[in-house]
């Protein structure tokens, strides 16, 4: 028993191989029945994360103290038969954007260096109230806009299906955690893909929600008309116990749905008879994609029919007008926000986000205006497009991730961007493995639903998975 | 701002200091993406009263 617990806690280890290695649904299950302490759950995430960590570099704020005081709370609330739900005792992380009280959250920049919240981010306030335990603060892109620059003053968190490669951004660190199981759940932040692809690139879950349905206050802002806060996990039913506990109204984000009446993990089902699947084909035959990935998109459609799925072709708008849309908005509303640290202390920025956040200076109001009305424009197609499926199907990634040294600061100028489809439309979209390249490498799709049809999505995700467990693999 | 002078000009007169960027990488950058901006085009109309981003005064309060 921890020091700090002063509870009678019972607990008894039960034989369930490496703790760590459950799935948050599993551990909520032990949990529950006692059959391990909140404190002992706490304490083996705290072991693996001290032995891995200082080689993947997910965590830039360990809270581990206050961890363990959490749990212990956790155990002595429960040993007085008060239980929250299924988050009660889970350890989580968050990535270093979401505000946390009397915690640092610097977005990993040296801009906001020492900042120090005096409130919790509503994500991470509905978590702690539901019982989660905080081991600490991801790694994250500097910004949330940037990606693996050499000269940041935070190393980048390291991919651990191979260290040559990029984890996937903004939320990496979460990524990487998540895939080496330092934790079974985390909240990231997407704003053109900043969840799903990390999840793709770590052979993790990740869902960015229906915009508005999560509240993005005390979430550092990238570009508020395209930011989303959601859940990362091992696997989406994971995705879901979190997801649930973070939909509410909250009157201080203008942003936030008034009516938020969905339950997700309640949805969840084995079998896929009924749903409608639409495959964006010409997505995943753009030249830019992979034959690797093209492949296990079309295998997982296969498992799906096999599963009761109808499949047809669906044909949406070219892949580089969401693109384009994305990233117009996405740097007008970013240097918006930090035009007055660019001139005063841009050199502090590290490269690749200093690129792109000032590229936004000479985007003219013309073109940002064009850009949010063609956003309307193209999520109009995308409804009536979905008007007789369910959800969608494409890739999560183009190929592999990238080599750290082949990132270009403006690649999404040239190169589709997969992910930005969900964010300029605003609807759902999870990011779900779905094996391995010949390299070794995690290769993903994205599930897609209409506005609000997040149950959907996480349906059609968690039958996928249950039907393919050789792909859920824990690296380190 | 075609040229690349005209570009370094027009980021001093807002306040940027060409010395702590890449100037030539984000000045080509900027031509591409002026280049791109004509796929921002839609079917709607510029003029179109019923089309243009509207502001909800009751959201101010």
């Amino acid at each position: 028993m921890h020091r700090l617990c002063s509870g009678s806690i019972r607990t008894t280890r039960c034989d369930m191989g490496e703790l760590t290695d459950l799935t948050l649904a599993q551990m909520s299950d032990i949990i529950l029945e006692r059959k391990i302490s909140a404190v002992e759950l706490t304490e083996a995430h705290i072991a693996r994360i001290e032995k891995l960590d200082p080689l993947y570099r997910a965590f830039v704020h360990p809270t581990f103290e206050r961890a363990l005081q959490m749990a212990c709370d956790v155990d002595q609330e429960m040993s007085e038969g008060n239980y929250r739900g299924p988050l009660h005792g889970i350890p989580i992380g968050l990535k270093d954007a979401f505000d946390t009280a009397n915690i640092p959250t610097t977005v990993c920049s040296r801009l906001n260096a020492g900042r120090v919240p005096d409130r919790d981010a509503f994500a991470w306030a509905r978590l702690r109230d539901a019982g989660a335990v905080l081991l600490g603060k991801l790694e994250c892109a500097e910004l949330c806009l940037g990606g693996p620059s050499q000269d940041r003053s935070v190393p980048h968190a390291v991919n651990p299906w191979d260290s040559q490669c990029y984890a996937g951004g903004s939320s990496s660190g979460a990524g990487v955690a998540l895939a080496t199981g330092m934790i079974p759940g985390a909240l990231g932040s997407d704003t053109g893909g900043s969840i799903r692809i990390p999840a793709a690139f770590c052979g993790i879950a990740g869902v960015k929600p229906t915009y508005g349905l999560v509240s993005t206050s005390g979430l550092f802002p990238l570009a508020s008309s395209l930011d989303h806060a959601g859940p990362m996990a091992r696997t989406s039913k994971d995705c879901a116990l979190l997801l649930d506990a973070i939909i509410a109204h909250d009157p201080a984000d203008p942003t936030s749905v008034t009516s938020p009446v969905i339950e997700v993990a309640g949805s969840l089902t084995e079998r896929l008879d009924g749903v409608k699947i639409g495959y964006v084909r010409q997505f995943a035959e753009h030249p830019a994609v992979s034959d690797e990935v093209r492949h296990a998109t079309e295998a997982a459609l296969a498992v799906m029919a096999h599963l009761g799925a109808e499949i047809r072709d669906i044909a949406l708008p070219d892949i580089m007008e969401f693109t384009l849309c994305n990233s117009v908005i996405m740097m007008s509303e970013a240097f918006a926000i930090h035009g007055d640290s660019f001139r005063t202390r841009a050199s502090e920025v590290s490269a690749l986000t200093r690129a792109r956040i000032a590229l936004g200076a000479f985007i003219r109001a013309e073109d940002y205006i064009r850009a949010q009305k063609k956003r309307r424009e193209l999520a109009r197609i995308t409804a009536v497009a979905m008007k007789d499926v369910d959800v969608l199907i494409y890739p999560a990634a183009l190929g592999d991730p990238p080599k750290l040294e082949d990132i270009e600061p403006f690649y999404f100028l040239e190169t589709p961007l997969i992910t930005a489809p969900a964010n300029v439309a605003g609807v759902p979209a999870a990011s779900v493995r779905t094996g391995f390249s010949s390299a070794g490498l995690p290769t993903g799709i994205q599930i897609t639903g209409k506005l609000f049809g997040d149950a959907d999505v996480l349906r059609v995700a968690h039958a996928f998975e249950r039907a393919t467990p050789e792909f859920s693999r824990i690296a380190g | 701002m075609t040229t690349k002078a005209e570009f370094v000009a027009h980021m001093e007169r807002i306040g940027l200091t060409p010395e702590d960027h890449d100037c030539d990488a984000l000045h080509a950058a900027f031509l591409r993406l002026t280049e791109l901006c004509q796929y921002l085009d839609t079917t709607e109309s510029r003029k179109d009263a019923s089309t243009l981003l509207r502001f909800n005064p009751h959201d101010a309060v």
